[in-house]
């Protein structure tokens, strides 16, 4: 994980704790051999990108809103907050 | 005392009940919704044509919908209310088809069927998280080792085998459903 110019204030979720809030939807993921790259961009912002490995299939990918919606779900359950989060999957690129 | 109240939303959808669970399934009709995944439609009814004879039930109807990255169609779900009491679905063994699978099964408990939905064992968590996503945390599940593509007919029936308790158990209500994943602060 990577962290960004707004580093989070000490009484806010640290990176470990985003990061396993996060795993179960990266396992997932990773079961279609892509994998999520979790950058910080603030206290309660996060960008996940969603990078193919070799084996991917492209029709097999989590639609993009579930997503989102799980990752907002699992941030919420570690700190209720209105997170900010951004999904970019390997078409955007 | 004071209460305090937040304006904080939660995330996710409004909790919602499974359809009711019959105690027996003697003279029930078993649906399979086939997703056309590989070999999706061949185990999850041998798993049906398994229950059904330990049961005394029927396999009634065994119907596929376009594509496993969608929805059943309504004329699917349409079929399925008409002539099933109990449907298996799936297969749950990718990321978009577990999604939709565990939308379907939601949907399809929403309107009183029973609905087991069938995954491999890699994709048995994200079937869990996106059933809770969609309010039914609780949904039924069924995991199978797989993987489903590549394996032979003997293979297939031999995980088949090894669901037909766990399933007759979720159709009847006897065990419990996967509890839902909570995050790990």
């Amino acid at each position: 994980m990577t962290t960004g110019p707004e580093a989070p204030a000490a009484a806010d979720p640290t990176d470990d704790a985003v990061a396993a809030a996060l795993a179960p939807l990266a396992n997932g993921l990773a079961a279609d051999d892509y994998r999520l790259d979790i950058t910080r961009t603030g206290p309660y912002a996060v960008t996940l990108a969603v990078v193919a490995g070799p084996a991917a299939c492209a029709d097999c990918l989590v639609p993009r809103d579930i997503t989102r919606r799980m990752a907002e779900q699992r941030l919420t359950a570690i700190r209720r907050a209105p997170w900010e989060v951004d999904v970019r999957y390997p078409a955007d690129a | 005392m004071i209460e305090i109240l937040s304006p904080e939303g939660r995330v996710g959808t409004a909790a919602k009940e499974l359809a009711p669970s019959p105690a027996l399934l003697a003279g029930l009709r078993i649906a399979v919704l086939d997703n056309l995944k590989p070999h999706a439609g061949y185990i999850q009814g041998a798993i049906a044509r398994l229950v059904a004879e330990r049961t005394g039930a029927t396999v009634t109807l065994e119907i596929a919908k376009t594509s496993a990255a969608l929805p059943a169609e309504p004329e699917v779900v349409a079929r399925l209310r008409a002539e099933a009491d109990l449907v298996v679905t799936g297969s749950a063994d990718c990321g978009s088809c577990t999604s939709w699978s565990a939308y379907d099964t939601v949907e399809l408990e929403q309107l009183g069927l029973p609905t087991v939905l069938l995954a491999t064992a890699g994709f048995t968590e994200l079937a869990e998280q996106v059933s809770a996503l969609y309010g039914l945390p609780q949904a039924r599940i069924v995991t199978v080792p797989g993987p489903l593509g590549g394996s032979t007919d003997a293979q297939l029936d031999a995980m088949a085998a090894n669901a037909v308790e766990r399933t007759l158990a979720l159709f009847t209500g006897a065990a419990p459903a996967a509890p839902a994943q909570e995050p790990r602060a």
